[in-house]
């Protein structure tokens, strides 16, 4: 008897949860959707993401009245540390998040990984037609689509009109090539013993960016590249990776100290400290940098734009077209095990809607990855208060995209550990070429590998 | 002693005659039990702290990434991951050179040394003297080793309390945590650990009978030889646990060295453990990681074993047996 009682109670409480289950989903029941994002992206006393998500949200809830949006925002230092935590939520469906905010360039490398669902639907998203080519490209892995762009950036040069001026350099410049940037250079450090004349990227304490911005921005500058499109290889070595290693090892003597580069804060040394005394002569950095001056920025000051001046990145040799760049940003993709795959794509797409982009993309120092976002109000506006904005958004529709492979992550790392080697000084260019050849070459197999020729 | 204790035990027992049979009923009920009673412990041991060492160990003979194809469909490649890693050039024995500085600059010389010689002559100070000494040392080890990384990167740093302190002097301060970033972290750790080998002294040292002192004193043995040939055989026991502890939580330490220096500049602080992070969470090769843990696991417990065995054979563990 007690046994059937007993029985009777179970079947009971599942025909209950069952029933309560069912009228829930007729009922259309609130849906909570988490977005996972990187705590760099909201520094401390700014509330970027945060209003970038419920603005993103109250546009989703037009079409979607019952779905709610949540942040959760991973803190962590480092950018490398960001993906891995990401990349470890990714394989649960009890921690994956509905929405991932990640750097472009680790979706070849999350997509091959099985962690991303491709989102083919998203072509025939009205606002898909109106990205720039590499911006499609760059969420694109294996011929799927894995997300949508939010935000971009090119890289610029800035130089100091008053450390310029003491050097006798021109109050207007644009460097024609690699040995204009180097004299430069020199002409600011024999002016100015206390301050320093070059900064930029280096090692492996600020990850990502002593590949992208400490090399890879002055490769692109020569006839060589990472990866060949064509022959599906990797390019190990040629004259331009000579001649950038060789670059970066006379940059050196010029550039800021140790002290400086070797730590994950060193961005915000040269841009947040130096830039703003006008104790540093020319700096190599995303078109992001004078965002943190304008009113409600990080550091608000109206005298940067009389201050600075920003130019193109020149070619090696002054080659067509006289300039080169390479841009990142980041992009939403949903997770495959992710609960509610058809509600994270149509917050993508309110996310990445243009008028949404006119705001989120200057309050987070980032220039759009769709064109018509440039003829919003917002943006228009923003361009008024940080005119380098302008600049930048014309190099947008030339600019190159990193290879979106799995193994660029690993090849990057190899490149920041080099870079940082001969900043120190404990490699020289030549052995910098041959390192670098051998590892990608261990990385990436020797059958995917090519050796341009002098 | 065995002579004396032996029916002594016999006295206590059940019975000769009725009791052979009782005997070995009632130690199994009492092993039963026994085991019963700490199942629960043994039970969240192996699956909390056994399990997880024992998948180190398997996903070290694995080409798992953190990303990439082999992130969710890895295979076991053998021993690939150990071969790379014992290669010339590998990095490992750099960072195994620097665990071995900073196990021995600050767990050796400045906890375990330090620890010692802190709690030897406070033992034989004053009581307001030990009282300030010992406050000072134990709240350095009671503030949180985040904070306490973060506190001396400020005194080292670049325009920290250090170069203000040498510029007062007129002297020019190079950034330790720069140029010498391994001493940096080792006296960081030293300042914030001696204070657990003061706490072990201090208690071994209180259990010195006051009398033995007296007569080692009263046939003339100089305050030295009383010291070499007194006091620390009589602490060899509290000396060998601080050893053992002291080895594996320096060898293991993280987050002192990363928040302090990121184990930069370059290599230049990548200790082991530093390494081991930087392989799985930096750049992604997780099984890689892995098999760093167990070279720097093995590590441990040959050291750990080698003191045991050391001063097993010195016949001075007499009391921990």
């Amino acid at each position: 008897m007690s046994v059937l009682t007993a029985f009777l109670a179970v079947v009971a409480i599942g025909l209950g949860s069952s029933i309560t289950g069912s009228a829930g989903a007729a009922g259309s029941p609130s849906v909570t959707l988490t977005v996972a994002y990187w705590s760099g992206f909201n520094p401390a006393g700014t509330n970027i993401m945060p209003a970038w998500i419920s603005a993103s949200a109250k546009e989703l809830q037009k079409t979607y009245p019952n779905v709610k949006v949540v942040g959760d925002e991973i803190t962590t230092s480092s950018e490398s540390e960001y993906y891995s935590k990401l990349d470890l939520t990714e394989r649960s469906a009890r921690t994956a998040p509905d929405v991932v905010f990640e750097d472009s360039f680790l979706i070849g490398s999350d997509a091959s990984a099985g962690f991303l669902r491709p989102l083919p639907q998203l072509q025939s998203w009205s606002g898909w037609k109106s990205y720039y080519p590499a911006m499609k490209s760059s969420v694109t892995y294996n011929g799927k689509i894995y997300g949508a762009m939010n935000s971009t950036d090119v890289q610029l040069v800035y130089y100091s009109h008053k450390l310029f001026k003491q050097a006798g350099l021109p109050a207007t410049w644009q460097p024609r090539s690699w040995a204009d940037v180097l004299s430069a250079a020199r002409a600011v450090a024999r002016h100015d013993s206390g301050g320093v004349p070059l900064g930029g990227y280096t090692g492996q304490a600020v990850g990502e960016a002593s590949s992208f911005r400490g090399f890879e921005v002055f490769l692109n500058g020569t006839k060589d590249r990472l990866y060949d499109y064509t022959t599906h290889k990797w390019e190990v070595s040629g004259p331009g990776f000579d001649a950038t290693w060789k670059l970066l090892a006379q940059m050196q003597p010029v550039e800021e100290p140790e002290s400086m580069w070797s730590n994950p804060l060193a961005d915000a040394t040269v841009d947040l400290q130096l830039i703003p005394h006008q104790q540093v002569g020319i700096v190599f950095d995303g078109s992001w940098v004078p965002t943190a001056f304008v009113p409600g920025g990080l550091a608000p000051w109206p005298g940067f734009s009389s201050a600075y001046g920003e130019a193109a990145i020149p070619t090696q040799a002054g080659a067509a077209p006289g300039s080169t760049n390479q841009s990142g940003g980041w992009a939403l993709s949903v997770p495959s095990m992710a609960s509610h795959p058809s509600l994270s794509q149509a917050f993508i797409e309110a996310a990445s809607s243009a008028p949404i982009l006119a705001s989120f993309d200057p309050a987070s120092g980032n220039l759009p990855p769709r064109v018509d976002v440039l003829t919003q109000p917002a943006w228009q506006a923003s361009v008024k208060v940080n005119p380098v904005s302008r600049f930048a958004s014309a190099q947008l529709p030339y600019t190159t995209f990193r290879p979106n492979l799995p193994d660029y992550v690993l090849v990057s790392n190899v490149i920041q550990q080099l870079t940082g080697e001969i900043s120190t000084r404990s490699i020289t260019p030549s052995q910098a070429a041959t390192t670098y050849a051998s590892q990608v070459t261990q990385i990436v197999g020797s059958g995917n590998v090519e050796r341009l020729k002098q | 002693m065995s002579t004396v204790a032996e029916p002594a035990a016999g006295a206590s027992g059940p019975t000769p005659g009725r009791g052979g049979n009782v005997t070995v009923e009632t130690r199994a009920r009492r092993r039963l039990t026994g085991l019963t009673m700490v199942a629960p412990m043994l039970i969240v041991v192996l699956v909390f702290m056994g399990w997880p060492a024992v998948w180190t160990f398997v996903l070290s003979f694995t080409n798992m990434t953190v990303t990439g194809p082999t992130a969710t469909h890895y295979q076991f490649v053998g021993l690939a991951n150990y071969r790379e890693l014992f290669t010339y050039g590998s990095g490992l024995l750099d960072s195994v050179g620097k665990s071995l500085y900073y196990l021995i600059v600050s767990g050796y010389i400045g906890q375990a040394a330090l620890g010692f010689l802190l709690a030897y002559f406070l033992s034989r100070s004053a009581y307001g003297v030990r009282a300030a000494v010992g406050a000072v040392v134990i709240v350095a080890w009671l503030i949180p080793e985040i904070v306490t990384s973060y506190m001396w990167y400020v005194l080292l740093s670049d325009g920290g309390v250090m170069q203000q302190g040498y510029h007062v002097f007129g002297l020019n301060y190079q950034t330790w945590l720069i140029s010498n970033p391994m001493l940096a972290v080792s006296l960081a750790n030293a300042w914030r650990g001696a204070a657990f080998s003061f706490l072990l002294f201090s208690a071994a040292l209180d259990g010195i009978p006051n009398d033995l002192i007296d007569a080692s004193e009263v046939d003339g043995a100089s305050s030295w030889r009383r010291l070499t040939r007194l006091t620390i055989p009589l602490v060899s026991s509290a000396i060998v646990v601080d050893l053992v502890i002291i080895t594996l939580g320096t060898l293991n330490d993280f987050s002192l060295i990363y928040a302090m220096t990121g184990g930069g500049p370059g290599n230049a602080s990548n200790v082991l453990s530093v390494f081991m992070y930087r392989q799985a969470f930096s750049n992604y090769q997780l099984a890689y990681g892995t098999a760093i843990a167990v070279v720097l696991l093995l590590m441990g417990a040959v050291l750990a074993a080698l003191y045991i065995r050391l001063l097993r054979r010195q016949g001075s563990l007499a009391d921990m047996r």
